[in-house]
């Protein structure tokens, strides 16, 4: 039955007020696991169940109707005296489960992927299977009053609330901040053109100290408190443990701190990730932890608290903490090799994909430990995270996030007569040094804390000027495993930076987080630490291929003559701009044609071709090259997006003498391919 | 007509580092940031882009021209006051990419830019 446009709205709002809904009922679910004869509890079950039946059947959604219907069914036989058991739990938080399913499902006009029937019939079996004898386990007074205090307060809570999109909130920030820039104007206006001092004037200063609160709250209104995405978690302890056979206790700390909306987005999966590897590879079994002296079950807990602009979610468990001898010999039979790897690194190693320090991977948590993602996660919202272990007592993770994203502490720096802003989370320190003279494999290092990091120079590695000027002030920058520092003209100091994206018109820079309107009109760029680190690592491979041999003679890199041969405009000037700050000179043609003329009049010492061209194509290039002495020698590179053996075998009959291909396109290993043959060649 | 919304004289340009040469870089315009695009280089005028022996410092534009796309609001770098003018019927077809139809205006040809074309295209490399 297809849903006509009114139908649709309807369902869509059904499916809004539905997801918070079903959210109660799986917390209540797991409450009533833990308190089974709490009878407001039941009644509030029921009432939700019901609610969900009643909107579903006015919206035509029939399957959910009769899901919800059993749902009401067992709940008004448990209220009736039927024992609460887990596995009764079990079955009520698997039919939650399809409701969710059936709903999206409903709402997206597609077949669910929840089997209806084998629903019903595991509810209806509750009914059917004989009850056990009730057993008497009243709830304590204590818990009885914690959840009456708790339950009024979310009816308050859900009363007095709207709705509202993110965009427009949005949007709303954008306006505000649009307000204070335009006060700043207003003042520099007042002082050139009446000669007088805004911040002498009581009433520019009152309009700056509201608009600043104006600002506040606009960011503020983004915010939500931890506890929204708490029971996942809670439901993921509850059937891991069960799962596992293991006693697992979960306790929730700090539920009420509000984080951006957008942050704990994306920092929900990575906490579940964290939570169910405490269950699976942190918490022992029940006998083991009988053997160790301690408490047969185990702990797991979410602490939230706010740090200044920060907020702290650490999860944490009481169980046999991370064996970092493990962690190296995990990474030993999977073949990574981690004997280049600071110290620093070694202990934060648990964070690559697929190590697992499991003897065996469990199919239950996943692939492995596979914190990896937990990384990615806390890179995109530029937080950090630190572990803590014991061996034998336990582990917390602490994943440190802002408060929000709208606004960035950063320290501003000056390079090449252009600012930049680096966040101040990812600035570790900065350093006033001349050229250190150190080296270590051909990179200049300079030593911090014992460590040796690399040192390049900002400006040429945004590619700004050709040369570094070899001293000034240094800022080390740095993420979970790695470090670097970037020397730059002067520093400026730090300021709050609001930082808006891009845009999607521009293709994305790997290391620019976004830009900022300053008070005066300027617009600032603001830096993204890891891309920036990087850059700077691809930059100092490039320089150190571009040197050769160490010790060994200068081969004919520098000044090489390369002629690049492609159709598209943007490619030719992108593989130009690479080659030429490499230090070759460089030629473009529009297509094998233009190329063999260019070929037949000069002198070139390497050939880097498309192959989809008009005219002649790149392996009719090849050829027509090899047919002639003169141009037989002549190494040719192949660069496309064609990726399959059989163009590579042709490319390299043809006579090419190396194939790369464009979609990883690395200008690294384009440069390391281009040295290598010219080196070849001399 | 619809897709253009204001020229802006002499821009303050704040280059933006390693992007291809069609990016001229940013300014701001009332509070926002706009991306500002090297017009011939887009139409594959040129090799090279405007910026003097290809380095950051220095880019410049006449005039900006602030469009709007489906995908935000840039603007292309332009040397002459634009004028509105009526389009009748095309007179022929255009080659450049980016670009929708050679048309006649008081005697003189003028090609139709297809805004959505012209910015769309994604450079190789860039994600």
């Amino acid at each position: 039955m297809a849903a006509t446009g009114h139908e649709d709205r309807f369902r869509r709002l059904f499916a809004d007020e539905s997801r918070t809904r079903l959210t109660r009922l799986s917390e209540q679910l797991l409450t009533l696991e833990e308190s089974p004869a709490d009878a407001e509890l039941l009644a509030s079950l029921f009432r939700e169940a019901h609610t969900l039946k009643g909107g579903a059947a006015v919206v035509g959604l029939p399957a959910v109707t009769r899901i919800a219907h059993g749902l009401e069914d067992v709940l008004d036989a448990l209220r009736s005296g039927t024992v609460v058991t887990s596995d009764v739990v079990d079955v009520l938080l698997r039919a939650v489960d399809t409701l969710r399913e059936l709903i999206a499902a409903g709402v997206e006009g597609r077949e669910p992927s929840e089997d209806v029937q084998a629903s019903e019939a595991a509810l209806r079996a509750l009914l059917d299977a004989p009850s056990p004898i009730p057993q008497d386990a009243p709830e304590t007074p204590g818990e009885s009053a914690q959840r009456q205090a708790g339950a009024p307060e979310a009816e308050r809570r859900r009363e007095d609330t709207v709705r509202v999109s993110l965009a427009r909130l949005d949007e709303l920030a954008r306006l505000v901040t649009e307000a204070a820039t335009a006060q700043l104007r207003v003042g520099a206006l007042l002082a050139r053109e009446l000669g007088v001092q805004p911040d002498d004037l009581p009433e520019f200063r009152e309009l700056g100290r509201v608009l600043d609160e104006l600002q506040d709250r606009a960011t503020r209104a983004r915010m939500v408190p931890v506890s929204t995405i708490v029971e996942p978690l809670r439901r993921a302890v509850r059937d891991l443990s069960r799962a596992l056979d293991k006693d697992v206790v979960w306790e929730a700390r700090g539920a009420d701190t509000e984080v951006d909306r957008a942050v704990l987005e994306h920092i929900a999966d990575p906490l579940l990730q964290l939570v169910r590897n405490a269950v699976d590879h942190g918490v022992e079994p029940r006998e083991e932890r009988a053997a160790a002296g301690k408490a047969r079950t185990g702990v797991v807990r979410l602490h939230a608290m706010r740090l200044g602009a920060e907020v702290v979610l650490a999860v944490s468990d009481d169980g046999r903490g991370i064996d970092a001898e493990k962690v190296a010999e995990a990474a030993r039979r999977r073949g990574l090799d981690l004997s280049g790897r600071d110290d620093e690194e070694l202990r934060y190693a648990i964070f690559t994909t697929g190590l697992s320090t499991a003897a065996t991977v469990s199919d239950v948590s996943g692939r492995g430990v596979g914190l990896d993602v937990v990384r990615a996660a806390l890179d995109r919202v530029r937080g950090r995270v630190e572990v803590r272990t014991e061996p034998g007592a336990g582990t917390e993770f602490r994943l440190i996030v802002p408060m929000t994203l709208s606004v960035l502490p950063c320290v501003l720096v000056q390079t090449q007569r252009q600012h930049y802003a680096l966040p101040l989370h990812a600035v570790m320190s900065g350093v006033d040094i001349a050229r250190s003279g150190e080296s270590l494999e051909g990179r200049e290092v300079l030593r911090v804390d014992g460590r040796h990091v690399g040192v390049s120079d900002l400006a040429q590695v945004l590619g700004l000027r050709e040369h570094s000027n070899g001293s000034g002030p240094a800022l080390v920058v740095g993420g979970l495993t790695r470090l670097h520092a970037f020397r730059v003209d002067a520093i400026l100091g730090q300021r709050r930076v609001v930082v808006r994206g891009l845009g999607r018109l521009l293709p994305r820079v790997d290391f620019v987080a976004g830009a900022s309107v300053e008070p005066d009109g300027r617009i600032l760029i603001v830096l993204d630490p890891p891309g920036l680190i990087d850059a700077a690592r691809r930059h100092q491979r490039v320089e150190v291929d571009a040197r050769g041999e160490p010790g060994g003679e200068r081969h004919r890199g520098a000044g090489a003559r390369v002629l690049v041969v492609d159709d598209a405009l943007t490619v030719r000037e992108l593989q130009r701009s690479i080659l030429e700050r490499a230090g070759y000179q460089v030629t473009t043609a529009v297509d094998g044609e233009d190329a063999l003329r260019l070929l037949n009049a000069e002198k070139w010492d390497l050939v880097l071709t498309d192959v989809e061209m008009p005219r002649l194509d790149g392996f009719g290039l090849v050829e027509a090259m090899r047919a002639r002495p003169a141009l037989a020698a002549v190494p040719v590179v192949i660069l496309t997006s064609r990726a399959s053996e059989d163009d590579r075998r042709r490319g390299l009959d043809a006579g090419a003498d190396a194939y790369v291909e464009k979609s990883a396109f690395d200008a690294a290993a384009l440069l390391s391919t281009v040295a290598r043959l010219l080196r070849q060649g001399s | 007509m619809e897709s253009a919304s204001e020229v802006v004289p002499d821009p303050q340009i704040t280059p933006l580092p390693m992007t291809p040469p069609s990016v001229l870089g940013l300014f701001t315009l009332r509070g926002e940031i706009i991306p500002l695009f090297d017009t011939r280089v887009l139409l594959g005028l040129t090799a090279t882009s405007s910026r003097p022996g290809g380095s950051l410092a220095g880019a410049q534009a006449r005039l900006a021209v602030v469009v709007h796309t489906s995908e935000g609001r840039g603007a292309l770098a332009a040397n002459a006051l634009p004028a509105t003018a009526v389009l009748g019927d095309p007179t022929g077809p255009s080659e450049s990419r980016g670009t929708a139809g050679t048309y006649d205006v008081d005697g003189r040809a003028v090609v139709l830019l297809d805004l959505g074309a012209l910015l769309a295209g994604r450079e190789p490399g860039a994600a």
